[in-house]
């Protein structure tokens, strides 16, 4: 009888770890758009202490936004963040069509970075055209928050800007994002010298396209590759094979860079694991010199 | 004796410097700066001696083959003889020429930098060398057996000036003569046994060819020369130009020679159509000579007009060859693999020889490759002698004129941009719409240079077709990944503006809303929004406008968002301008924004101001202009006429004052008005006769009440006569009508004066006036008849007041030249059977007529 009870207990806790495990993974956000929740759910925690604003304050606080006072209408943006709901789009829409200016602007769009909202989306895309590349960057980054399928594709359209800084957020931003349909576009941007690309390459490649990537060992920075490997090592999803072929490469240009890089890539790793990926990053960093060999030769 | 024999010395002498040709004095045999120039009894000689012209048909080098001879570049030199039939080399001579190889006749020239060289064309053999005496090789030429070469410093200034012209045995280098010349020589030509000198840019010596002696001048007045030439269609000479040499040359001028004008001035670099005679033709790698025109004169007769043959001018800038008509209409291009060392023009195209051995005969109509062989050797060098030569039919088709010029255009060779630059201007000239997209595709080009994108900003500017490609245009955006720049706004919006293409205003739009359009030219797109679009772009301008009226994008250049603005105050109506003033007035706006809206509003004020103003200054002026036409019309002086007819108007007001006073004095006849008329027709100073105080009070006011016309005098006397009744004794009170002026001889009024007058007839003036003047004292203010001179006051001298004497002048009334007075016809003083005013005291002098 205990025996059964034992087993039965067994599968349960078996089970639910299970079933843990998937309802987490199926649930899994981006960490951006987590970082935003997180940051929306304790302002709805907050919301319920007496001094957060209500929908019932919407219109009084939208009223604010046309004041003269630039504190008040920085002041009026915040709570209307703090409302958190998609009814404070259209004020914020409205406050950016009508023109702001920077300080206000940027707020804005900050805000409904925050608000993460699908309805924005309509004035963000006017945003992502605005001429000050801060504007546009900062309504890439507000696009990159919302969870909507059309998303990809508009964020994408940053890789063509004329602006570095927005495209190198875009390029980011479309890794973070997960958004394996533009990699063609990742690495056609990283090829013309967008180097935050190789960090969003390394987090989409799929392994068989990592020898695309491979191709550029040698033709970029060695600072930018590492920053594509990074994330590319680090995934699951990644083969064994693939990861070795990766730190043999490593291994053939070595380096003071290479080594830090693994020896780093190797604290991943538990200690019990006794894999030959992990052997492999031992020895690599064995032959690699902890230090430029002095001229002349070893003492 | 001795006086005979001293007169056969002298006869001896004289005949002696006949004999010796002493014509001209004690003369050196050439180049005496004394030779007569430009003489047509000496120049005739030397035409009939050159041959008739002809078209050359084969090569002139003894071999009669058609053959190059080089200078080759690579190490050790040497000068080397190829045939252009097969491409064989003939033979090769180890020398390290300095100019370019001469083939003449069965000889070559060359020289180093000390000697003259002449080489065998047969087998490249040294025949004989020449020192040159420091001075520099500058061609040769040949007749018959003799070579005749120059050399000569000082062509490219500095103060040293020498030159050695030279006849040589062509085989032997055995001289037959030779001149010094203190100034600076240039390549010789011969033709018909004289040889044609250039020296000091200016004058040509004819010289015999066998003697050196010199035969004719030719000098030119109005121009410089820069190389002779003779070729079997004649000698040619000049510089820019080309003239003929015939008995035209004798003028010394372009009008008076047969001449022809540069070709091509506009091509770059001011090519030539020949060599600079003057300087030597390098031997070695040289950018000179790589710019060249090429045509070959054809014969014409005497007097004719200079003719080309082909009626072709070739241009050759490096490895670019042009083909082109007389008047430089451009016919073919080419871009060659090789740049051109030397060409030669042929009866049916152009030779050229490319620096690494690529020899090619260029269709003259089409510019397709007639013949094609790789000699297979780098040379610095060639002469070429390849009339006659064997080509192939007309080959594949050529690539079109567009296509030609588009490709040099776009060529990224950086040496050739001025001759990319000429092909971009040829090829806007051409008609193709298409033109416009290829100049905007050319100027997206990254690597372009900025004189080329200069060069189609020009071109572009003068095109009238191909607009609809300017609107294309705006379609095209900044792609980063796709590495696609912006198109060339500040090129295509003005061609847009010019051409009012409103088709391109969606465009417009699109790229005023672009962020990576260049914020220098935005200002430009933005008005073209505006000056094309209607009141549809009213809202993407009110879009612009909201976006960044407080952005710090536009703070130091407000340009544009003051332009868009404009084009909403403009455009936008009456809620467009209520939304502009909130806009002024909202605290976030860019203060030179809301100064630019607020100087709309001031503006479209002042405008409205000064519109005001000016209608209202040509409402005055217009006023003043009738006013002026209207005085102009005006008669200098109202005629009695007009006088009669406002009295005849009025005559009811004034015929009740008559009746009165004829009720009193039933003798009264009439009643004489005198006044003085202003120029607006208002009378004063107003005198009656009869002047009775009671008819004076009466007649007063009426008559101060009446308005006459206008006139220009000042001022004028008036007369009027109101007769009170008809003759015969009827009294009756009337006015007098205006009749036709009745012209009375003097005779008749003394006779109607002495029948009313107590005045004798006959009795002259004088006493006539001082019978009135009595009369009227002892009549005193009664009114009676003809006492009209003395109304009022009796004058102190019997004379009266002025305005009833004559020659008195007031005010231009009276005196010389008073036409409204004074003089036959006057109708101003009399009246119609004015018997009334006859007599003693009568105003008018008695010798004037009566109207």
């Amino acid at each position: 009888m205990t025996r059964v009870l034992l087993s039965s207990l067994s599968a349960s806790v078996v089970f639910t770890t299970v079933l843990v495990t998937l309802l987490v993974t199926m649930f899994a956000v981006p960490d951006a758009t987590l970082a935003q929740r997180g940051h929306r759910a304790r302002h709805t925690t907050e919301a319920a202490a007496p001094d957060a604003p209500t929908l019932a304050d919407l219109s009084e606080i939208t009223a604010r936004l046309r004041s003269d006072n630039p504190d008040q209408v920085r002041e009026a943006i915040d709570l209307l963040s703090v409302l958190d709901r998609p009814e404070v789009v259209p004020p914020l829409a409205e406050l950016l069509r009508s023109g702001q200016p920077d300080p206000v602007a940027d707020r804005a769009l900050e805000a409904l970075r925050g608000l993460a909202s699908p309805a924005s989306i309509d004035v963000l895309v006017e945003m992502s055209r605005h001429r000050r590349p801060a504007a546009r960057r900062r309504a890439y980054l507000a696009l990159a928050a919302i969870d909507d399928p059309r998303i990809p594709a508009l964020l994408a359209q940053g890789l063509r800007d004329s602006d570095r800084s927005v495209r190198g957020a875009v390029a980011l931003a479309l890794g973070d994002r997960h958004a394996t349909g533009t990699l063609d576009a990742l690495f056609t941007a990283f090829d013309r010298g967008v180097i935050e690309a190789a960090i969003a390459i390394g987090k989409l490649v799929p392994g068989a396209g990592v020898a695309r990537f491979d191709a550029y060992l040698g033709q970029r920075p060695l600072a930018v590759m590492l920053s594509g490997y990074g994330p590319l090592l680090r995934r699951d999803d990644i083969g064994a094979a693939v990861k070795q072929g990766v730190v043999e490469k490593l291994g053939e240009v070595a380096g003071p860079m290479v080594r830090s890089f693994l020896v780093d890539y190797l604290t991943t790793f538990s200690e019990r694991d006794s894999s030959p990926l992990k052997r492999l990053i031992e020895e690599t960093i064995r032959r690699i010199p902890a230090e430029p060999t002095p001229a002349g030769g070893a003492s | 004796m001795k006086r005979a024999q001293t007169r056969a010395a002298w006869l001896g002498l004289v005949t002696l410097c006949f004999a010796q040709g002493c014509t001209y004095g004690a003369m050196t045999g050439a180049f005496d700066p004394r030779f007569p120039d430009n003489r047509a009894d000496a120049i005739a000689p030397i035409v009939a001696r050159m041959p008739a012209g002809r078209i050359a048909d084969a090569p002139s080098n003894a071999r009669a083959v058609p053959l190059a001879v080089v200078t080759t570049h690579a190490e050790p030199r040497a000068v080397a003889a190829y045939s252009l039939v097969d491409g064989s080399t003939l033979w090769t001579h180890p020398v390290d020429a300095m100019t370019r190889p001469e083939i003449l006749g069965d000889v070559v020239l060359t020289s180093t930098r000390d000697v003259v060289l002449a080489l065998d064309l047969t087998d490249g053999h040294e025949l004989w060398r020449a020192d040159l005496a420091s001075l520099a090789y500058v061609g040769a030429t040949r007749s018959d057996a003799t070579v005749i070469y120059a050399a000569s410093v000082g062509a490219g200034g500095g103060s040293a000036r020498a030159g050695r012209v030279r006849a040589v045995d062509a085989r032997t280098g055995l001289e037959r003569w030779a001149f010094e010349v203190s100034g600076v020589l240039g390549q010789p030509a011969a033709a018909g046994g004289v040889v044609f000198a250039p020296w000091d840019r200016q004058n040509i010596a004819i010289l015999d060819a066998t003697t050196g002696l010199e035969q004719a001048r030719l000098r030119t007045t109005d121009d410089v020369l820069a190389w002779v030439e003779s070729s079997p269609a004649g000698v040619f000479y000049g510089s820019g130009g080309i003239y003929h040499f015939d008995s035209a040359s004798a003028s010394g001028t372009k009008s008076g020679s047969t001449y022809h004008g540069p070709f091509l001035t506009d091509a770059p670099r001011d090519p030539m159509l020949f060599d600079d005679g003057f300087f030597p033709k390098p031997g070695t790698r040289s950018a000179r000579g790589r710019i060249r025109l090429y045509a070959s004169p054809a014969p014409s007769t005497d007097a004719g007009p200079l003719a080309i043959e082909g009626d072709t001018v070739f241009f050759v800038y490096y490895r670019y060859v042009f083909a082109t008509d007389l008047d430089g209409r451009i016919r073919w291009a080419r871009s060659l693999p090789q740049d051109v060392v030397n060409a030669q023009v042929l009866q049916t195209g152009l030779l050229t020889a490319g620096e690494r051995g690529d020899m090619r005969v260029l269709d003259l109509a089409t510019g397709t490759d007639r013949f094609q062989q790789d000699l297979g050797t780098e040379f610095d060098s060639v002469a070429l002698d390849a009339r006659g030569l064997t080509l192939s039919a007309a080959g594949e088709e050529a690539p079109d004129l567009r296509t030609a010029l588009t490709e040099i255009a776009g060529d990224p060779d950086n040496r050739l941009v001025p001759a990319r630059a000429w092909a971009i201007q040829r090829l806007a000239a051409l008609p193709e719409p298409e033109i416009t997209r290829d100049l905007l595709d050319l100027y997206a080009q990254r690597a372009m240079p900025a004189a080329l994108r200069e060069a189609i900003t020009t071109a572009l500017s003068g095109r009238t077709s191909g607009a609809e490609f300017l609107v294309a245009a705006l379609h095209q955006h900044y792609d980063f990944l796709d590495g696609t720049e912006p198109p060339p706004l500040a090129l295509i919006v003005p061609g847009l503006i010019e051409a009012e293409r409103h088709d391109a205003v969606t465009g417009l739009v699109d790229q005023m809303n672009d962020p990576s359009t260049p914020l220098e030219v935005l200002p430009l797109v933005v008005r073209a929004v505006v000056s094309l679009g209607d009141a549809s772009v009213v809202p993407a301008l009110q879009s612009f406008l909201h976006l960044y009226r407080a952005d710090s994008t536009f703070t130091e250049h407000p340009e544009a968002i003051a332009v868009a603005a404009e084009g909403i105050f403009q455009l936008g109506g009456a809620d467009g301008r209520t939304e502009l003033a909130a806009l002024a007035d909202a605290h976030t706006t860019d203060p030179a924004l809301a100064q630019a809206i607020h100087g709309l509003f001031e503006a479209e004020t002042q405008q409205a101001a000064r519109h005001a103003q000016a209608e209202a200054d040509a409402a005055a002026r217009a006023a003043a202009e009738a006013a002026r036409e209207e005085e102009a019309e005006r008669p200098m002086r109202l005629s009695q006429a007009r006088v009669d007819a406002v009295f005849v108007e009025h005559a009811d007001d004034i015929r009740g004052c008559l009746e009165q006073e004829l009720a009193n004095n039933p003798r009264l006849s009439q009643v004489r008005f005198v006044f003085i008329l202003d120029s607006d027709g208002t009378p004063r100073d107003l005198l009656f006769a009869p002047n009775g105080a009671q008819l004076v009070a009466c007649l007063q006011p009426v008559v101060q009440a009446l308005r006459f016309p206008p006139f220009r005098s000042r001022r004028q006397r008036a007369v009027y006569v109101a007769r009170v009744r008809e003759l015969g004794g009827t009294q009756v009170a009337q006015t007098t009508t205006p009749t036709a002026p009745t012209v009375h001889h003097f005779w008749d009024r003394a006779a109607r004066r002495a029948a009313n007058s107590e005045v004798a007839p006959g009795r002259p003036w004088w006493q006539q006036r001082r019978a009135a003047a009595a009369s009227a004292t002892q009549a005193g203010d009664t009114g009676h008849q003809g006492d009209a001179g003395n109304a009022g006051t009796p004058p102190e001298h019997g004379t009266g007041p002025w305005w009833m004497n004559d020659g008195r002048r007031e005010g231009g009334d009276q005196g010389a030249g008073d036409s409204g007075n004074q003089g036959a016809g006057d109708s101003g003083n009399q009246g119609a059977g004015d018997s009334g005013n006859q007599g003693a005291g009568d105003a008018t002098p008695w010798w004037l007529p009566t109207q």
